[in-house]
């Protein structure tokens, strides 16, 4: 018996066929599959690979025809994206992008939201596992529902609104409308994981006279730590790649990373080197984040998913 | 006073200069700041507000790029703050100043914009006539001299409010701090291996791009994506050129005239046979870039990409350009649309006397120098700039010598305005783009645009622009 | 927002008969629980409120240039229900979504076979999997914007040119445009769905499958008789997802070819989109975007119950 993943076909009985013994045509097979594999990563990973290229490219090279994939790299772009130090050959020099306080920004804006959004989310996701309220899936329904919503319906009353009280350019105002992205993701994925936990755990606990609260953080919550980890990543990334927000809800004292990457394009001419090394800046975070959680996205993903 | 500001600009390039090359502007200034300072406080009561606050947007632009890093200098003249400003790429910067605009925030006190936009803003009452501050001395300082700006650039940001006509005459908008024309930026190489000059006619043109194409180069790279200025540029100046009209004085829209077919059919047939396959999809920056690693012989646009053409860090066409207006009827002179940049002020500006101050020191002498020779903001807007001998330095070397001749022919009477004013001007061009884009994909020419003006003569009724 | 019962006696605890009175446990519960409901509803619901805000401006003709010109009621509507150009971007969208989750499905599903073979390195291309999914949409659309160029500058043309085969526009070209952009939503989302459909692959218990090799089924037979209907809620979950994100793309269009060219590619949020801003009218995009916001919500509560009726099966 080969199989050690579930859904394989390799533990046949040995059924008559000419040719090949069944070993030769299982390594035929993953042969083709390796092959096919990297066809596809190659192709999904390719945009990544031209941005990484492009980052390390000096102007002249950046936009030549035919394309250049051997060229003498330099690491003026990150010296000037990173520590703002510009290298007399650029006449972008005067080009001033502050990436490291938009990168500031996203982190205070993409953190306070996930925060925030992990404490109200939790709360609720583990009330709609527990308590069977009759209306449960209306509340279920209501945050799904937040997907179908264009932006545009509500964004310019926003921006007025946010003008009266105050929120407008400010990092709370910021977190605050982040929230309707981050908790919906939230709740919907924790509850799963609330549901999994048999609920006679819960009952020892009532019996022992805890509060629901402490029910909540003592025992659902180490319980589903997985998922905490994968949902806050989750819900991280998406308040991080988020632009409409940041661009029509903030100005210059909140501009977000995701903002900034894209005011590489100017007038005169646009400063490809500098961008896709500040694009390369934007993504390094999410991804070592998503690395460190990697075994448990996939079960944060799909047991919302699958339990919903 | 010309003189002595002359003798202190040249200073202070010495100064620059011995210290030696790419020094961090603010640096420089130290020496002379003060006197500086001090001499302009001399002549004009430039802390007359002090303690008042000017918020600004501005587009991504070398002008700006020059412009902030004096910014300190100006708080320290006049006791007036500057936050530090919203500088956006233009797509993204005219998003969000229509936003604050349309929905009265009131957030910026002064911006950066262009004759199309503001036609929009300034019937809308957004912003700010700023004649009055002009013709008060006691606002203006006397080195300011607004005559030393080209009048003709002047008069391109000044409008009466009539529909459809009465640019030049009426309150003053804008202050313009750079303008564009269009050419025919061509390779002098390549058409002088062809045996070619380049175009007067449409057909020539057409002709000239396909002769030129062969092997891994094209004859024609022009902009194609909708909404991005592609009727904007170098099409409307042909189509100007053959004498046709936007929109006629009863603002009836005659894009579909017998020369605008004419031109428009010539026009994209030839970008269909010589030109870039995605072409609806290339932007300005596409066309500059292609342009200049080669692959193109030509890209009908903006003038002032010849500081990327003719950089040999940057551009693989350096020295093998070629300047010439852009096709035109025989009979006719040549025309070229153009655009200028300009400084304009909020009319829910907090403190409008500090604005002005601020839209008047960033548009004196001084500071347009500094933006165009070390800023290269191109093209000046300043008569003594475009004559310094820097200025006349570099941009004399320009195209093997054809930009000056071209661009100050177009500067001198040939350029101006190519669209009708009026406040749906986004409208109207982004659905005669769309036309083109059909015309290009194989549709026929008069039936194109004669949905596109019926399109648009509907909207300017709905509108309330013609009743 | 501490939620402090009191401590629960035993009797109560287990319920017993009390059950179902005012007073009894359960009812306690259900009252705490929507307490703990609140918090997290609160930034939702006031949302939901500026969105309907939103929904009545568009029942009177403001414009940005010009402001609030009166009340209006439906016209608005009846406007788009008479427009060309609202038809051909409402049949564009649908174009778009069918192609799109058709093509993100199929492909996720061999993924998922394949990410389940006792591959060498399977780990890392399950690590690798999940990266497009990291790239701000913005961002994405530049950079693909750009791999898309014409001429043997161009990424994608490039390696064309290299092999001698004609180098294409792609999303410059109309007949090619729409699938360009399909392309770009694949490249960003099939992982998403392949990890959905990865889940249920694996949670299929093993012996079903062993079982039906004893019977002499072949791989073919294994996965159409028992994985693919065990898979069903999930690619009712994915599809649930997907449509709704498909149906409301914005950002890599606008970002790309903004509807053009010509109008190949303006979609219904396009469309909304610049009837809205460049040409000033905001309760005609407004319309634009709630006639949208109601063809999700129509798809949206059809693949939600459809979740809830296969998950009771």
């Amino acid at each position: 018996m080969q199989a050690t993943v579930a859904g394989t076909g390799s533990s046949a009985t040995p059924l008559a066929r000419p040719g090949m013994s069944r070993k030769q045509r299982e390594r035929r097979n993953h042969a083709l599959l390796h092959i096919g594999l990297i066809i596809y990563f190659t192709a999904s990973l390719m945009p990544f690979f031209w941005t990484f290229l492009t980052s390390l490219k000096r102007s002249r090279d950046v936009a030549a025809a035919p394309l250049k994939i051997f060229f003498e790299p330099t690491l003026d772009n990150y010296r000037a994206v990173l520590f703002n130090q510009y290298s007399a050959d650029s006449a972008l020099a005067r080009v001033r992008v502050d990436i490291p306080g938009s990168f500031m920004n996203s982190l205070i804006v993409a953190g306070g939201a996930t925060i925030l959004a992990m404490i109200l989310g939790n709360i609720a996701a583990f009330a709609l596992a527990r308590y069977k309220m009759r209306e449960r899936e209306i509340y279920a329904f209501f945050f799904l529902a937040f997907r179908f919503a264009p932006v545009f319906v509500f964004i310019i009353p926003m921006f007025l609104i946010y003008q009266q009280i105050g929120l407008y350019n400010t990092h709370l105002g910021l977190i605050l409308i982040s929230q309707v992205i981050a908790i919906p993701l939230i709740v919907w994925v924790m509850r799963s994981f609330y549901e999994s936990i048999p609920p006679e755990l819960f009952d020892s606990a009532a019996l022992d006279g805890a509060t629901r609260m402490q029910m909540l953080r003592q025992i659902a919550l180490p319980l589903a730590a997985p998922g905490l980890a994968a949902t806050a990543v989750l819900a991280f990334i998406a308040c991080w790649n988020n632009f409409v927000f940041p661009f029509l809800l903030g100005a210059k004292q909140t501009q977000t990373i995701t903002l900034a990457t894209i005011t590489f394009i100017g007038y005169e001419e646009v400063a490809w080197g500098m961008m896709t090394a500040a694009a390369i800046v934007t993504i390094v975070p999410e991804l070592i984040l998503a690395m460190l959680v990697q075994k448990h996205i996939v079960r944060g993903l799909t047991y919302g998913a699958v339990k919903e | 006073m010309n003189r002595q500001l002359h003798q202190r600009t040249n200073r202070r390039r010495f100064v620059q200069g011995a210290a030696g090359g790419a020094a961090m502007l603010g640096a420089s200034w130290l020496p002379t700041r003060t006197d500086r300072i001090r001499a302009m406080q001399d002549t004009f009561d430039w802390k007359q507000f002090e303690g008042g606050q000017v918020r600004l947007i501005l587009n991504k632009h070398p002008y700006t790029e020059s412009l902030l890093p004096l910014v300190p200098e100006f708080e320290e003249l006049t006791g007036i703050s500057v936050p530090e400003p919203l500088i956006l790429p233009e797509a993204e910067f005219f998003q969000k100043l229509l936003l604050d605009l349309s929905t009265g925030a009131g957030e910026f006190d002064a911006f950066m914009t262009g004759p199309y936009e503001h036609w929009s803003y300034d019937s809308a009452g957004w912003t700010e006539p700023l004649e009055p501050f002009l013709e008060d001395p006691n606002m203006t300082s006397p080195e300011y001299d607004a005559a030393d700006i080209f009048e003709g650039l002047m008069a391109a940001n000044r409008w009466d409010l009539t529909l459809g006509g009465g640019v030049g005459q009426g309150s003053q908008w804008a202050i313009p701090v750079m303008v564009e024309t269009y050419v025919q930026s061509f390779r002098k190489d390549l058409y002088d291996e062809a045996g070619i000059e380049p175009a007067v006619t449409i057909e020539e043109w057409r002709a000239n791009n396909a002769k030129v194409t062969s092997g891994d180069i094209k004859g024609i790279i022009v902009r194609g994506e909708k909404g991005g200025g592609m009727t904007g540029t170098g099409f409307i100046s042909s189509f100007r050129g053959y004498g046709g009209v936007v929109l006629d004085e009863e603002l009836v829209c005659q894009i579909n005239s017998p020369e605008g077919v004419h031109v428009a059919g010539e026009y994209c047939a030839s970008v269909k046979e010589s030109g870039p396959e995605g072409w609806a999809n290339v932007t300005w920056y596409e066309g500059q870039e292609s342009f200049a690693n080669g692959s193109y012989a030509q890209y009908m646009d903006c003038d002032f990409f010849n500081a990327l053409y003719d950089d040999p860090d940057k551009s693989q066409v350096a020295g093998k350009v070629g300047f010439a207006h852009c096709p035109h009827a025989e009979d006719r002179d040549p025309f070229s649309s153009m655009w200028t940049w300009a400084l304009a002020m909020s009319s829910k500006a907090q403190d409008k006397n500090a604005a002005w101050y601020f839209l008047q020191w960033a548009t004196m002498k001084e500071q347009m120098q500094i933006a165009t020779v070390e800023g290269r903001n191109y093209n000046p807007t300043r008569a003594s700039v475009f004559d310094s001998p820097e200025v006349q330095a570099t941009m004399g070397e320009w195209a093997n010598g054809t930009y000056l001749p071209v661009v100050l022919a177009n500067l001198g009477g040939y350029a101006s305005l190519g669209w009708s004013p009026q406040p749906e001007q986004r409208f109207l061009s982004t659905r005669w783009d769309q036309a083109l884009q059909e015309i290009w994909a194989g549709d026929d020419a008069q039936t194109a645009l004669d949905s596109a003006k019926a399109d648009i003569d509907a909207h300017l009724e709905e509108t309330g622009v013609r009743s | 927002m501490a939620i402090l019962a009191p401590p629960i006696r035993r009797e109560r605890a287990i319920g017993g008969k009390n059950k179902g009175t005012p007073d009894s446990l359960e009812t306690r519960d259900i009252r705490a629980g929507r307490l703990m409901m609140i918090p997290a509803m609160v930034i939702p619901v006031l949302l939901a409120i500026v969105f309907f805000f939103g929904f009545y401006l568009t029942l009177r003709n403001r414009r940005l240039n010009r402001g609030d010109l009166g009340f209006v009621g439906l016209d608005n509507y009846w406007k788009l229900l008479h427009d060309d150009k609202f038809w051909h971007s409402l049949s564009l969208t649908l174009k778009f979504t069918v192609t799109d989750v058709a093509l993100e499905l199929t492909l996720a599903t061999l993924m998922a076979l394949a990410l389940t073979q006792p591959l060498r390195g399977i780990r890392i291309y399950r690590a690798l999997l999940i990266i497009p999914l990291m790239t701000p949409p913005v961002v994405g659309a530049l950079v693909w914007k750009v791999l898309y160029r014409s001429g043997n500058g161009g990424f994608f043309n490039f390696f064309l040119w290299k092999a001698g085969l004609p180098m294409q526009g792609f999303i410059g070209d109309p007949d090619q445009a729409i699938f360009s952009l399909v392309a770009i939503d694949v490249w960003l989302y099939l992982p998403f769905v392949a990890i959905i459909l990865l889940a249920g692959l694996q949670t299929l218990p093993q012996e079903q499958i062993d079982a039906a090799h004893v019977d002499g089924a072949n791989g073919w037979q294994v996965f159409w008789q028992i994985q693919l209907p065990y898979m069903v809620p999930f690619y009712i979950v994915a599809l649930f997802f997907r449509v709704i994100d498909s149906l409301n793309v914005f950002d890599t269009i606008y970002g790309t070819t903004k509807g053009g060219p010509g109008d190949a590619t303006r979609v219904l949020a396009v469309n909304g989109y610049e009837t809205a801003f460049p040409f000033f009218n905001l309760s005609g995009g407004g319309a634009t975007f709630v006639s949208l916001w109601l063809l999700c919500t129509v798809a949206g509560s059809l693949l939600f119950f459809w979740v809830k009726r296969s998950q009771t099966a």
